[in-house]
């Protein structure tokens, strides 16, 4: 019984590929066989978030077309066994593939892998259309700014008319300290315009950054304040109720200072 | 009745009404009707809706093959049949195609009446409107759900929102100077009444500063635009 999700957000660069490498990731810690598709052609980011870019051979497009087998395209991981990436052409653009061949390479994935994650390129344009089309379950990537909720709510919109339906919501980049200050919209006020489920909210975190830089998702990363978050949503996804957790730093030099306070008090 | 067209599809607050000519043979009427919907098919898309047969009468047999039409060439999921009224809910797409073929009906002008109205050209979209989703139609039209930013609701008669109004709006979109819009919310991101632009009075703005949520009205009165509050206190 395997699942094919689509990551989307309708907004560039609010964390889709990063949102795609961490849960399949996460999924595949879990012990599940898991396949990233980067559907963004053209333009592809997840073989580099994942480490993998010196590893691929063939593509996405290389199987369309049968210049390969689905096999010799799938890039294996190099931490997890039962992770694999199929990457997306770099040479080729969007138009290269119609949402007929996405959906007949779903299938396909499907009868291999337990959890098809696909990595859906910015837009609504043909590459939108390509990413979602051999999807049954989609994930809403957003931060909490008005432009990306916007989008967010046109993709959810899209979603619904091709019939996927109850996406769930992941809010991206949040910073708990601008939300306390009302300089930043909470996780309610996004969930009151999108009204759809929320999967998990992740903090704005530094190791993000460097877990892109470094090809290793901070999903794997104990220390990671995201990290936790994405291993949170990654167990949510498998059917686990775990309670959104509280975002606030209690790592931030105010906080390190009253703990001392506090011990020294004591 | 005067149908110059052999089959006309109407719409009117309770479904669709298919207006066939009683001169015409059955058999031709047919193929009219098959032209006719695959024409509106993406209209009808999945669709809910009423179905009534007008202008002649059908004998139960005829019915059901001009059932057996619709359903070949659309997804249209028909909920009643009836040669008179009934109620029923309306979709959104099935309405927006009703508008198509309301637009080149002139006996569907929305009627401009005073203070009580008896406007019978009336669309009720149940759910709420996301970015980018829209209603048009010639009548008036009661959205029940929210109409979030980048939604549009352009109508020839009133707006009414039992929601909150956070998208575009616009009212008498034909000229009707006394169209009105209502929300149990009303903070569009921009509204119109017949030609006139509506600026509303700036809203605290950033999150945690919530607007007042009162339900309200809008409307135009000696070329001015008032918006008042539904309810006293």
């Amino acid at each position: 019984m395997s699942e094919v999700f689509v990551i989307t957000s309708g907004k560039g660069g609010v964390g889709k590929t990063t949102t795609s490498a961490n849960i399949g990731t996460g999924l595949a810690i879990a012990g599940y066989k898991t396949v990233m598709v980067d559907a963004d052609i053209g333009l592809r980011n997840l073989d580099v978030v994942m480490g993998l870019e010196n590893r691929i051979v063939y593509h996405l497009i290389d199987v369309i077309d049968g210049n390969c087998r689905l096999k010799q395209a799938l890039v294996k991981d190099k931490r997890y066994s039962n992770l694999f990436l199929l990457p997306a052409a770099q040479t080729k653009d969007k138009n290269a593939v119609n949402p007929e061949q996405m959906q007949k390479l779903c299938l396909s994935l499907r009868e291999e892998f337990d959890y098809v994650l696909i990595d859906c390129p910015a837009g609504i344009e043909q590459g939108f259309k390509n990413a979602i089309a051999g999807a049954d379950k989609a994930i809403v990537v957003t931060t909490p700014e008005v432009s990306a909720v916007r989008d967010a709510d046109r993709i959810i919109g899209l979603l619904e008319a091709a019939e996927i339906r109850n996406p769930m919501l992941i809010l991206n980049r949040i910073r708990p300290d601008m939300v306390k200050k009302g300089n930043m919209m909470s996780l309610e006020d996004v969930t009151e315009i999108l009204s759809i489920d929320i999967l998990g909210a992740v903090p704005d975190d530094e190791s993000i950054v460097i877990a892109a830089n470094t090809g290793e998702p901070c999903v794997a990363d104990q220390n990671s304040r995201a990290g936790q978050a994405f291993r949170d949503i990654t167990r949510r996804m498998l059917g686990e109720a775990v309670p959104l957790a509280d975002l606030t730093d209690d790592r931030g030099l105010m906080n390190k200072l009253k703990k001392i306070f506090r011990l020294g008090g004591a | 009745m005067n149908v110059k067209q052999p089959v006309v599809l109407k719409g009117n607050r309770d479904g669709i009404a298919v207006v066939l000519d009683k001169n015409i043979p059955f058999e031709i009427l047919c193929g009219h009707l098959r032209e006719k919907v695959s024409g509106a098919k993406q209209f009808f898309e999945g669709a809910l809706t009423a179905v009534a047969f007008k202008g002649r009468a059908l004998t139960d047999d005829e019915k059901r093959k001009m059932l057996d039409i619709i359903y070949e060439e659309t997804t249209l999921e028909v909920s009643g049949v009836s040669d008179e009224n009934f109620v029923s809910a309306v979709e959104v797409e099935a309405a927006e195609a009703l508008l198509q073929e309301t637009a080149n009906d002139e006996r569907a002008e929305p009627e401009k009446n005073e203070t009580s109205i008896s406007d019978q050209n009336v669309v009720f979209h149940h759910g709420g409107l996301r970015s980018g989703q829209s209603i048009r139609h010639s009548g008036s039209v009661v959205l029940v759900g929210d109409a979030n930013p980048g939604s549009e609701i352009i109508a020839g008669g009133n707006v009414v929102v039992l929601g909150a109004l956070k998208g575009m709006a616009h009212a008498g979109s034909g000229g009707d100077c006394k169209a009105f819009i209502s929300a149990l919310v009303l903070s569009p991101t921009q509204m119109r009444i017949a030609h006139l632009f509506i600026e509303l009075p700036p809203e605290p703005k950033g999150p945690g500063r919530k607007p007042v949520k009162k339900p309200s009205y809008a409307y135009i009165q000696d070329g001015q635009v008032f918006i008042a509050p539904l309810l006293n206190n």
